[in-house]
């Protein structure tokens, strides 16, 4: 097959070679690169605290209403995605590829119900006047919570990816870096909506919308 | 000119280069130029129709512009072929042979998709000096404006523009990548490695660059962003119609390549040294990638989101720059200076790393404290991200955080200063060789010392308030970017030219090189330092006449600089096409990549390395930094 | 480590004889103007002589080692001496670096202090910078602003506060950040758009030598940087000092009493009319646009051409501010007059404008 294993010498690398510890090449390629995502995350959250502590003693401003508790409920389906897709990632370690097709497929369906609620709430939002141009408050809170969601989209091409994958059997018990590495993403994706969820509503002290 | 390393009858690629189906189909500039065009018609035609749908007029210039700008680069990617392989493997199509686009059999695989980090190397570095010669002539057309007071050859906002685009273009497109050339092609070898851990992510992180630098370039037809580099709000968020989304979008481009690289550094660096290799008797080069990776990952989404920031003010009207509208202009500089000062260390601590190995081979000495070294590398990284602000003092910065910033950005001197000292200290009872490496090295020493001093000056509060925005920072940037940064870029393409090309430079030309511009540099900017402290601010098209004297002589040493640098560019075309072959190891180096054959071959090496001692023990007869063992025969490859 | 000494000596002699050179000979330090000036001298004057013996030290270092240790030519195969550092050389270099460092950051910090002390009682000008030039308002003096320069008292200290509008006047385009540097005074801030006193800069200077000086935008702000420079900062005795502030005080008092009086003279200034439009009563001669003293006849002509629907003058003339491209006067471009007045000026503002030059600025 391969014309260049018969070249003198090069026929692979030394057993050990090429992995650190447990943590495959290709997973600490992924972890780097989410350093990566933090930081970007971590510059428009800088842009939130310095935008909130010098001029938004009180925020949302008036006359805005943060939906608190709708967006609760759409953190709880995003927190309870990350079970499904661990869910997933153990049943193929095991072996049981309906639990990995299942663990997808209530991931990624929950990957989109939030997304379209994320949709509505900002229809709602841009329906009460708050939209990106209203003041640098709101431009801040739409860029955060866009770029979020920007990532969860691109979280569920990767599962739909995963998923279509597994559909063709291409995955088993030895392989499936594609679902570790999937699931990794979708627990970053999950950790940093936490956090935004915590910052940008949780601790807000201005009005809350109602249910 | 020869590339072909292996005999290539026991090699038949069939990917990508005599591969089926049409010229229109597979990777390569027919398609990308297919590819791009439609990218272009889809980025006017779904941005149209949304509107339509929505009730608004269909065609909006910044809209346009945007989508254009963040399409074409991904229709012209696709289309050269650099998702071809993932596209493949994620639909489960059948995949092309392991390394048929690996490797240089002709000279046409400089031009395409190719996976081996040594002609990714040299697409980067040729790139990187075709954007640095732009760049250069930019800087005599400016140059040439400033040579009298009473000049008129460019309207204020062209001036603007050519000062804007200078930097952007030396800094993002030359000095960064460059480095990233030179390190694509010598640490996997030095590592005993024998590829990046992910060489078509290495491919797609080449591939971006000319895409940014066309971006960057193609601003000019228009007169060029006209903000400065530093694109400060509000200046570059106030006016919709200027030019200021090629910068923005250019930025996008360049920085994703870099992060990318940076991403394959590090795994290759912590997962891909040859047994034997521990950390500390990895070379200072590698060590300097390291740190310098870590940068770039941890450092350039800041400049990404401030110029998504900038741009979304500027063609969506959100307010994040607004302060009528509870926005902050302080804001911008912070975040885009978290990023721009590690960016002067990310262009730095590599030529760092050249001038340890270019020393040390060339004083036929041990590097003078490794460990220092080591340390005082990762420490400046380390140190970088905190003092962002000095960049800030007059800005109107909050008034407690002043001092405290002054106080850590004169810490960086301390381990700038232990380098310095180590590599004179590496030349005490050497046996030198002053060939054209080792003179850019010792010009660097000289040139780095004056600009890393002139930094005092600038790090001093009271005296910062005075010199900032003068000629004074203008001069210190060029002693430490130009004296520093391009001069230690010399020294490793003399230094590592004959592995790359297997030719020899020509020596003489080299010396001639050297001398033509370091004199020509300290001409151009060590009078720089007085024309700010006297009163002559940057960024202006004219000054007062009683700088016109200096300001003469000054464009007249910068054109005598940019003719020096084409003594290169002519040494290094005729040494590669008809240059003396060169040996495996001129040098007599002891690291790895001079123990293979020159240029190395395709798999970089034909035995497995071993590592059994330092790489710089020079002076101890025997001593080795590798052994090569007889590889285990596997059928199963990586 | 006798060669090391012999370096430092060396180096040490060599660096003062240059620095003394560059100091004094070449003479690089700008006309000192002020305490804050005075206070910087002999911290520069200090960073020059280190810097200096530093560099020479490592010239002297790196000099005599390619001399003495350059190879004997290309058949020279040795290789030097296997050394792999010096602890105690490493320790001493790092503290001293340290040392030095410490030092200028202590000495910086302790002149900044001064240079910014300054008492409750100071007089406090706010420096509005905008897209291209500088006006000052005397705070302390009554709030008055002067657009031709700056006239401070010789000796005392002034609070500076630098600001520029969120809009550049006339227009609804975000006005940018701008810098201000009198280089003899030592003194520069950046002029933000903000809050005076809260989230823009002040600085302080006590100038100390009469005598007119330049200063200069050092922030880049458009196509009008290069040009923003101004030979307009007075700094006087105290005695024309104070001549000057009762000359400006009342120039200021006749300027407001007369604004209230008309209040569309008031507009027609502030909004920058004269620049472009001559308006005889308003002694402003500008040529850009046609002359307002010519508007009724405008007007006839407008209404002969069908150009406008305007039914009186008055209309006509507000029509004029508010949608400038309606009607276009014979010789002269549409697209140059900014249409942002009608959003830039209050109602009450363009009311008092219209009456202003309607009546041929006899009132109201």
């Amino acid at each position: 097959m391969s014309a260049h294993a018969e070249t003198p010498g090069h026929g692979g690398p030394p057993p050990g070679y090429g992995t650190v510890g447990h943590l495959d090449r290709v997973m600490m390629g992924l972890i780097v690169a989410l350093a990566s995502e933090v930081m970007l995350f971590g510059a428009f959250f800088t842009a939130f605290f310095y935008v909130r502590y010098t001029n938004y003693p009180v925020y949302p401003p008036e006359p805005f209403e943060i939906p608190v508790d709708s967006t609760g409920i759409n953190t709880a389906i995003l927190i309870s995605s990350s079970f499904t897709m661990h869910w997933a990632l153990v049943s193929i370690k095991r072996g049981n590829r309906r639990g990995l097709t299942l663990g997808l497929l209530f991931t990624l369906i929950m990957g989109l119900t939030f997304l379209g609620l994320q949709i509505r709430e900002y229809a709602l939002l841009h329906g009460d006047g708050f939209t990106p141009e209203h003041g640098a408050f709101a431009s801040v809170f739409f860029a955060l919570t866009g770029l979020h969601g920007l990532h969860v989209f691109v979280g569920a091409v990767l599962l739909a990816t995963c998923l279509l994958r597994t559909l063709r059997g291409h995955y088993s018990p030895a392989k499936h870096m594609g679902v570790e590495l999937s699931g990794i993403y979708w627990h970053f994706v999950d950790v940093v909506w936490v956090i935004l969820y915590t910052l940008v509503y949780l601790l807000s002290n201005g009005a809350r919308a109602p249910l | 000119m020869s590339v072909v390393t292996s005999p290539p009858s026991t090699h038949t690629p069939a990917y990508g280069h005599t591969g089926g189906g049409s010229v229109w189909t597979r990777p390569g500039w027919w398609r990308a130029l297919l590819w791009t065009i439609l990218a272009a018609a889809l980025a006017i035609a779904v941005p149209a129709l949304v509107r339509v749908i929505v009730g608004w007029p269909w065609w909006q210039y910044e809209v346009m512009s945007t989508c254009l700008m963040i399409a074409t680069p991904l229709g012209f990617l696709s289309g050269i072929g650099c998702f071809d392989y993932w596209g493949k493997y994620i639909v489960g199509s059948p995949l092309p042979e392991g390394h048929a686009d690996h490797g240089a059999y002709s000279w046409r695989d400089y031009f395409k998709v190719n996976t081996d980090h040594k002609v990714i190397g040299i697409q980067y570095l040729v790139t990187t000096f075709v954007f640095f010669l732009i760049g250069g002539m930019l800087a005599e057309a400016f140059r040439a404006q400033l040579a009298s007071p009473s000049n008129t050859y460019f309207t204020h906002d062209a001036y603007n523009g050519l000062i804007s685009t200078h930097a952007s273009i030396m800094i993002f497109l030359f000095i960064i990548p460059a480095f990233a050339g030179i390190a694509n092609f010598v640490v996997p070898l030095m590592l005993g490695a024998e590829d990046m851990a992910f060489p078509r992510l290495n491919a797609l992180s080449f591939w971006m660059l000319p895409t940014a630098g066309l971006i960057m370039v193609a601003s000019l037809i228009w007169g060029g962003f006209n903000t400065g580099w530093t694109g400060y709000a509000t200046l570059s968020t106030h006016d919709p119609t200027d030019q200021g989304t090629f910068f923005n979008m250019g930025v996008q481009f360049a920085g994703t390549s870099s992060i990318l690289t940076a991403v394959n550094f590090i795994v290759t660096i912590l997962t891909m040294r040859a047994p034997g290799m521990t950390l500390s008797r990895m070379p200072l080069l590698v060590w300097a990638n390291l740190t310098t990776s870590a940068l770039v990952v941890l450092g350039t989404p800041f400049i990404a989101a401030s110029q998504f920031m900038v741009m979304f003010d500027r063609v969506m009207h959100t307010k994040f720059f607004n302060v009528a509208d509870g926005g902050s202009t302080i804001m911008y500089q912070h975040i885009f200076w978290f990023y721009s000062h590690p960016a002067v260390y990310i262009m730095m601590l590599p030529g760092f790393g050249i001038i340890s190995e270019v020393i040390s081979v060339m004083a036929r000495k041990p590097i003078f404290g490794y460990r220092a070294l080591a340390f005082s590398t990762v420490s400046i990284g380390v140190l970088g991200f905190s003092v962002w602000a000095h960049h800030m003092f007059v800005a109107g910065l909050q008034p407690w955080l002043r001092v405290p910033m002054m106080v850590t950005t004169m810490l960086i001197a301390v381990p700038t200063g232990i380098k310095i000292f180590s590599w004179v200290a590496t030349l005490y009872n050497g046996v030198i060789n002053l060939a054209t490496p080792m003179l850019w090295a010792m010009g660097f020493l000289f040139t780095f010392v004056i600009g890393g001093l002139s930094g005092i000056w600038l790090a001093v509060l009271p005296i910062d308030i005075q010199v900032s925005d003068t000629y004074f920072v203008v001069a210190h940037i060029h002693y430490v970017l130009f004296g520093g940064s391009v001069f230690t870029i010399f020294a490793g393409l003399y230094f590592w030219f004959p592995k790359i090309t297997g030719k020899m430079y020509n020596e003489k030309l080299g010396k001639w090189h050297f001398w033509l511009t370091f004199i020509s540099f300290n001409a151009t900017f060590f009078p720089q330092h007085y024309l700010g402290m006297l009163g002559m601010r940057r960024r202006v098209w004219t000054y007062d006449e009683r700088f016109a004297d200096w300001n003469l002589f000054i464009s007249m040493m910068a054109f005598v600089l940019g003719a020096a640098t084409l003594i290169f560019v002519y040494n290094a075309i005729i040494s590669w096409w008809r240059g003396e072959p060169a040996p495996d190891n001129p040098w007599r180096a002891l690291t790895i990549e001079w123990q293979v054959s020159s240029p190395p071959p395709i798999f970089n090496f034909d035995g497995a390395p071993r590592v059994v001692g330092g790489p710089y023990n020079y002076g101890q007869p025997g001593a080795k930094h590798v052994v090569f063992e007889e590889a285990p025969v596997t059928a199963a490859h990586h | 480590m006798k060669r090391i000494a012999q370096f430092i000596a060396l180096g040490t002699v060599l660096g003062l004889v240059l620095s003394a050179i560059f100091i004094w000979i070449v003479d690089w330090f700008p006309t000192e103007g002020s305490q804050q000036s005075k206070n910087n001298f002999p911290l520069f004057i200090a960073i020059t002589y280190v810097s200096f013996v530093i560099f020479a030290i490592v010239l002297v270092a790196m000099g005599y080692s390619l001399w003495k240790f350059r190879r004997g030519g290309p058949s020279d195969m040795r290789d030097g001496d296997p050394t792999h550092g010096n602890t105690l050389l490493e320790l001493s270099w790092t503290g001293a670096a340290l040392l030095v460092v410490i030092f200028f950051a202590a000495w910086g910090a302790k002149v900044l202090d001064d240079n910014e002390a300054h008492a409750a009682n100071d007089r406090v000008i706010t420096v509005h910078a905008y897209s291209f030039a500088f006006a000052y308002q005397y705070d302390s003096d009554g709030g008055f602003t002067r657009t031709d320069g700056l006239y401070v008292p010789v000796g005392k200290t002034i609070v500076l506060h630098m600001v520029t509008p969120l809009f550049t006047p006339g227009t609804k385009n975000l006005e940018v950040i701008h810098g201000f540097w009198v280089p003899e005074w030592g003194v520069k801030q950046d002029a933000t758009p903000g809050v005076v006193g809260k989230t823009v800069g002040t600085t302080y200077v006590k100038p100390t030598r009469i005598g007119d000086y330049e200063v200069q935008c050092t922030e880049l702000c458009g196509s009008g940087h290069g040009e923003m420079h101004f030979k307009n900062i007075h700094v006087l005795s105290q005695a024309a000092f104070d001549k000057w502030l009762t000359q400006a005080k009342a120039l200021a008092e006749k300027v407001r009493a007369e604004a209230a009086k008309t209040p569309g003279l008031a507009v027609f200034n502030s909004a920058g009319c004269g620049g472009c439009h001559t308006f005889t009563p308003a002694k402003s001669g500008g040529t850009t646009g046609p002359s307002l003293d010519d508007v009724s006849q405008d007007y006839t002509r407008a209404k002969e051409t069908s150009k406008t629907e305007a039914a009186n003058l008055t209309g006509f003339i507000r029509e004029s501010i508010v949608d400038p491209n309606a009607y276009i006067a014979k010789g002269y471009a549409p697209n140059i007059m900014p249409t942002s007045f009608g959003s830039s000026l209050s109602a009450t503002q363009i009311a008092a404008l219209v009456g202003y030059l309607a009546k041929g600025g006899s009132g109201p």
